[in-house]
């Protein structure tokens, strides 16, 4: 047998003779003395260990109530986007009711997605049934004609367009005589839009009001803001101011 | 002599966490590490870690040793079988 291995031997047995030892209560003592000696320093570590555990966990505690709190800040957030887009629709929509529009009309809502010069950009397209030529209104004003349709969003040219091209009429807005006065054609310059083709024999004035003569018709587009009368030519024109600022658009109605 | 006092100093010292904070047995992982270091004089080391870890936490003296010493010796049997096993590849792996 090895010297370590008798060494080991020995080491055994005297572990058993230990378990003995204790087991009849003989170190006792031993034990009290070698606790009392060991004891400051378990106490300190452990101290020390609940002190970086606390503020760990404090710390921890504090960084998951943030997130908690953003993340309901978050969700207060798009609540209150929500209501607020809400509020614009359902005020759209009664703005819309109110309006005297033929009964028989029904609409399609629409939401700008983007306003390119005179292109407006609408949330819907072919699957919602939109189609070329819709005229798109805000309460009973023409904002344009959709004339671009994709799968799932639209695109409609403004009344002031350079491209636009609308019959319109001319009513008095004057409270002696409430009535059609005049008709020609609105083309939009950019800005604004001008009246043409109106005979001379028709006498405009300013502040009267433009509304649509082809179909959809009787909706307004604006107003005159400057009478243009050459003696000289068969037509007159008349500068129209429009009633709707397209970068206000928010809500639009298609008419189906 | 110094890596001893060392091992003393840390034995007590993972002795006290492990009773404290830290619920692994460190003093036997570390003595099965120090069983393939120093293989013969490990024995001692392990009989008093056990010693020392019994005192500490206040269980019956003698137990902690018998565990570690045995766990001294089956690594350091351990050890030796796959040395014994392997003497050749380990000898020509070392020349290379």
């Amino acid at each position: 047998m090895g010297k370590q291995t008798r060494i080991f031997l020995i080491l055994l047995a005297s572990s058993l003779f230990l378990i003995l030892l204790d087991h009849f209560g003989f170190l006792g003592p031993v034990k009290s003395f070698s606790q009392g000696l060991f004891l400051p320093a378990q106490k300190a570590i452990y101290q020390s260990w609940q002190r970086v555990r606390g503020s760990v966990g404090r710390d921890r505690e504090v960084s998951e109530l943030n997130k908690k709190v953003q993340e309901q800040e978050r969700e207060i957030a798009n609540c209150k986007l929500l209501i607020a887009n809400c509020m614009v629709q359902v005020g759209e929509q009664r703005k819309l009711l109110g309006a005297p529009l033929p009964s028989e009309w029904e609409f399609l809502q629409a939401q700008t997605a983007g306003l390119l010069g005179d292109s407006l950009t609408l949330d819907k397209g072919k699957k919602d049934g939109v189609y070329v030529g819709q005229a798109v209104i805000s309460e009973n004003v023409l904002a344009g004609k959709v004339f671009w349709v994709g799968e799932r969003i639209a695109k409609a040219r403004l009344i002031t367009s350079k491209e636009s091209k609308i019959l319109a009429k001319v009513v008095s807005a004057a409270r002696e005589g409430i009535g059609i006065k005049a008709r020609g054609v609105l083309v939009g310059d950019g800005q604004n839009m001008k009246l043409h083709e109106v005979l001379q024999s028709e006498n405009l004035s300013e502040g009267d009001l433009v509304a649509t003569a082809e179909d959809p018709a009787n909706l307004l587009l604006g107003k005159i803001k400057k009478v243009e009368k050459k003696e000289a030519e068969l037509y007159q024109e008349a500068e129209v101011e429009p009633f709707l600022d397209p970068k206000t658009l928010e809500i639009v109605f298609l008419i189906k | 002599m110094i890596s001893k006092i060392i091992f003393l100093i840390l034995a007590i010292f993972l002795a006290i966490l492990q009773t404290t904070v830290f619920p692994v047995n460190l003093l036997l992982v570390s003595i099965v590490i120090l069983a393939f270091v120093w293989q013969d004089e490990i024995p001692p080391f392990a009989f008093f870690s056990g010693l020392l870890f019994d005192l500490i936490r206040g269980a019956p003296l003698g137990i902690s040793s018998a565990l570690f010493l045995i766990t001294a010796g089956c690594t350091i049997f351990v050890k030796k079988a796959f040395f014994f096993r392997h003497r050749d590849h380990l000898i020509i792996t070392s020349r290379k």
